[in-house]
């Protein structure tokens, strides 16, 4: 992973009002353990193919791909590696350092901040403007 | 004319905490006079078993007025004035002003059966019930009256929860009316029946009378119903015995909704399963979304900026702002209502369920409006 890998995340259809996405987004939930999922944009290729791939092969729902860049995560104290399971394009960004909710919180809504103002990576046809 | 003091029933509830009462609450009221006029002629015909009707004019004489509010929350002070009887017998009542008071234990008996699962119908005719429609129509929920009944015997309070077991006490009753606020989009009108309707989050669709006042409103949300334009209406609901609102039969006030409408969206968040999140997620409670509907309705002041509204992963829901950098958040952890703020360095956390919790929520965002407005103007 090279610092301006792109790491795609994906916008639960809750998370997103009148187009604009929570900050949640890049927050990990409780089945993360700490290290919420995203894509390894120099392997799974482009924010299209993860959509494909989240949405046909993992079943689940999106309504759009965001992302930020390693070096991005780094800057704020979250290192972010690929580890390829269970699938090869597979990334964490790791919050475990994190000493309270509160910093996780303002962490998590910093890296939605940066991804917004990069604009959505992908939103699939049917998806509102 | 003779003048009694007769029912001093005492209004419990947020609202009437400053002693004064709401005006649509005094529609109650009006609805009671008829109650008890009602229930006075009943009473006659009972001690007059041969007679079928009562004779002309009886209690057309009388009426019952709100004579003033005391305080203790609000006491009423109802007074009955009776115009033509004098009792020619000093200090006896008249026949009116004894029907009236049997007229009012009969249904403060019904009150007090239905509080404490008897039968209002052993003190009340069953087709008489049907007045608790319009009587008590206007309590909100944990709001009441209470009215004392003399030493020894138990007030009797009448709450949402009971007036709707009174009403649906008679037989072949299926519907209640209520108060209702409903948001949707307008899919329909239809000026020969004079009514439209409104399609609810949840997709039910739901007609009402189109009041002539409201018809360009509801005309325009019309229009504009595809770009997700809703309103609120708000009026006279009907609801069937599950509680479902099937109609509305009257309308009092139409409201086009800004697009971040809270409660609108919260309608909204009533429809998420367990596992909206990625197969986890926790759904958020329906009770509780309402409430925190009402009270943002009731505590967020209009001039602020109104927030985005998502659920949380643990059934809560978090308010975010976009105040130009400034972003914001507040999570809010249902049902307790507790509040964690988030703003760069700046954390709190407010007890949403009190006026000072949501006073000091609206503090911190006003706060950072203001620094913006002053950033914006140096």
């Amino acid at each position: 992973m090279k610092p301006e890998t792109l790491l795609y995340r994906h916008v639960n259809t809750g998370w997103l009002q009148q187009a604009v996405p929570s900050s949640q987004t890049f927050r990990p939930t409780q089945k993360d353990d700490g290290k919420p999922s995203v894509y390894d944009g120099d392997i799974i290729g482009s924010a299209e193919a993860s959509y494909v791939h989240w949405t046909e092969e993992l079943k689940l729902t999106s309504v759009g791909v965001l992302a930020v860049t390693q070096s991005e995560c780094s800057i704020h104290g979250l290192p972010a590696v690929t580890d390829g399971v269970p699938f090869p394009s597979h990334a964490t960004i790791n919050f475990t350092h994190c000493k309270t909710g509160g910093e996780i919180r303002r962490l998590a809504g910093e890296l939605t901040k940066l991804a917004i103002i990069r604009k959505w990576q992908y939103r699939p046809p049917d998806a509102a403007a | 004319m003779s003048e009694v003091e007769f029912l001093k029933p005492r209004l419990d509830g947020p609202r009437f905490r400053d002693h004064a009462i709401p005006l649509d609450v005094l529609k109650d009221l009006a609805a009671f006079e008829e109650f008890l006029i009602s229930v006075a002629k009943t009473e006659w015909l009972k001690d007059h078993p041969t007679r079928r009707r009562t004779p002309r004019g009886f209690m057309s004489d009388v009426a019952v007025k709100l004579k003033g509010v005391e305080e203790g929350s609000a006491i009423l002070v109802l007074t009955a004035f009776i115009a033509s009887t004098t009792p020619l017998i000093p200090n006896a009542i008249s026949p009116q002003q004894a029907y009236l008071q049997r007229a009012s234990e009969a249904i403060l008996e019904a009150v007090s059966a239905a509080e404490t699962g008897g039968s209002p119908t052993d003190s009340l005719p069953a087709k008489t019930l049907a007045y608790f429609d319009r009587f008590g129509r206007g309590l909100r929920d944990g709001e009441s009256i209470t009215f004392n009944r003399g030493d020894g015997i138990s007030p009797a309070r009448l709450t949402p929860q009971t007036r709707r077991r009174l009403v649906l006490a008679a037989p072949g009753v299926t519907f209640i009316t209520d108060d209702a606020v409903r948001r949707g989009t307008v899919v329909d009108t239809n000026d020969a029946d004079r009514t439209f309707t409104i399609r609810l989050a949840t997709g039910q669709e739901v007609k009402a009378p189109l009041p002539p006042e409201h018809r360009d409103a509801i005309l325009d949300a019309q229009r504009e119903a595809p770009s997700g334009i809703r309103i609120a209406v708000h009026g006279v609901g009907r609801f069937n015995r599950s509680e479902k609102l099937v109609g509305f039969d009257g309308v009092e006030d139409i409201t086009p909704l800004e697009p971040l409408d809270v409660p609108a969206r919260l309608d909204e968040l009533q429809l998420l399963k367990a596992g909206w999140l990625d197969g986890g997620g926790k759904a958020p409670n329906a009770i509780s979304l309402e409430k925190l509907g009402q009270l943002f309705t009731d505590y967020y002041p209009n001039e602020l900026p109104l927030p985005y509204t998502f659920p949380t992963e643990n059934g809560g829901v978090q308010f975010e702002w976009r105040i130009n950098e400034a972003t914001p958040e507040i999570e809010i952890d249902l049902p307790s209502f507790r509040g964690e703020w988030l703003s760069g360095d700046d954390e709190a956390t407010f007890d949403l369920t009190s006026a000072e919790g949501w006073a000091g929520l609206a503090d911190r965002v006003a706060s950072l409006v203001a620094t913006i407005l002053n950033e914006e103007i140096a």
